[in-house]
């Protein structure tokens, strides 16, 4: 059921999706933004969280982001929108050489996932609220610049 | 809305600040507590929490006594917590249930039962850790099994509960 362009990559994540934390999360980020609205690809049986926005980076006129959490605390945060554009923040493990932990960043415009493009995440903050508070900001960030420029930066370029 | 990083400001650090500033240390210990599912100490939790040991401590006790985690003793006398499961499971039941009538339950409970039972057949295996441990089973499989179950079994208390619940009112009503 994952809508994930890399479908072997997420393999990695461990443990059940935990429901509880996908609503935990979306109450976290709708509460903080208004264009956002959340619902569960199931109901009942959810393996992802869907927050749908109403406008997206530059010209792109809508984005989502997905959200898979599990009981075990890893996750994949995914952007996708309008203009196919994607990019992943990571936690789990991975067999890249690089970064050595488990937080990693798959970079726009197609989330990739070859060796050389993921990165080091730069949400390094782990628990659920303050990683969805860290998502947000960093949407809001490229929403309102209207790029994806430092989207994974952990500190802007001067 | 909150605002945003100002520019080179760490955007790890901004949301740890905005967290500490919005909420309250009670607030935090709980949203923590809501899903740690392994025993962890106060001062581990304290630091989760960005609270101090003494008034994490403080916070897991009310906690406990109202059920939403559990104490448990751990070496050198010391206590550690997670979250209550009977409290989670509750918490799940009763979100299901604010949404969800019961035909619809009864209905989707059938299918997650049909669905363990095809991954049994698939690994012969009773259950997915029984599958990991005897073959060589593909991980994002199990995991899927291991959503499935969890969720069936939360689907099975929300329907147990609305039945006593209806079984109750109409007890009242006699």
């Amino acid at each position: 059921m994952s809508s994930h362009d890399s479908a072997s990559e997420s393999h990695a994540l461990r443990g059940p999706t935990d429901r509880g934390a996908l609503l935990d999360f979306r109450d976290v980020f709708t509460e903080m933004e208004p264009l956002a609205e959340g619902e569960l690809d199931d109901f009942l049986e959810p393996s992802t969280l869907h927050i749908h926005l109403s406008d997206g980076v530059g010209a792109a006129e809508s984005a989502r982001l997905d959200v898979i959490w599990t009981t075990l605390h890893d996750y994949n945060v995914h952007y996708t929108d309008g203009l196919d554009r994607n990019l992943r923040w990571d936690v789990h493990p991975h067999d890249y050489p690089a970064p050595p932990d488990d937080g990693h960043f798959h970079p726009q415009p197609d989330a990739a996932t070859d060796p050389e493009s993921v990165e080091t995440s730069c949400i390094t903050v782990t628990e659920l609220p303050l990683v969805a508070r860290a998502a947000h900001a960093l949407w809001r960030r490229v929403y309102e610049q209207e790029s994806f420029d430092g989207v994974n930066a952990v500190v802007n370029p001067p | 809305m909150p605002e945003l990083p100002p520019d080179g400001e760490d955007v790890n650090d901004h949301v740890v600040d905005e967290w500490v500033e919005e909420t309250t240390p009670f607030e935090r210990v709980r949203s923590v507590m809501k899903r740690t599912y392994e025993p962890e100490s106060a001062p581990t939790i304290a630091e989760r929490a960005r609270t101090t040991p003494t008034t994490a401590r403080t916070h897991l006790r009310q906690l406990a006594e109202s059920g939403f985690v559990d104490e448990l003793p751990a070496s050198g006398g010391t206590t550690v917590y997670e979250r209550s499961s009977e409290s989670l499971v509750l918490e799940q039941a009763h979100d299901i249930l604010d949404t969800v009538d019961t035909e619809r339950l009864i209905d989707r409970i059938g299918k997650m039962r049909e669905e363990i039972r095809a991954y049994r057949e698939k690994f012969d295996a009773d259950s997915p850790e029984d599958a990991a441990i005897r073959r060589d089973a593909d991980s994002e499989t199990l995991r899927e099994w291991q959503t499935t179950r969890r969720n069936l079994d939360v689907a099975k208390a929300a329907l147990a509960l609305s039945q006593a619940e209806e079984t109750v009112q109409r007890t009242k009503a006699v």
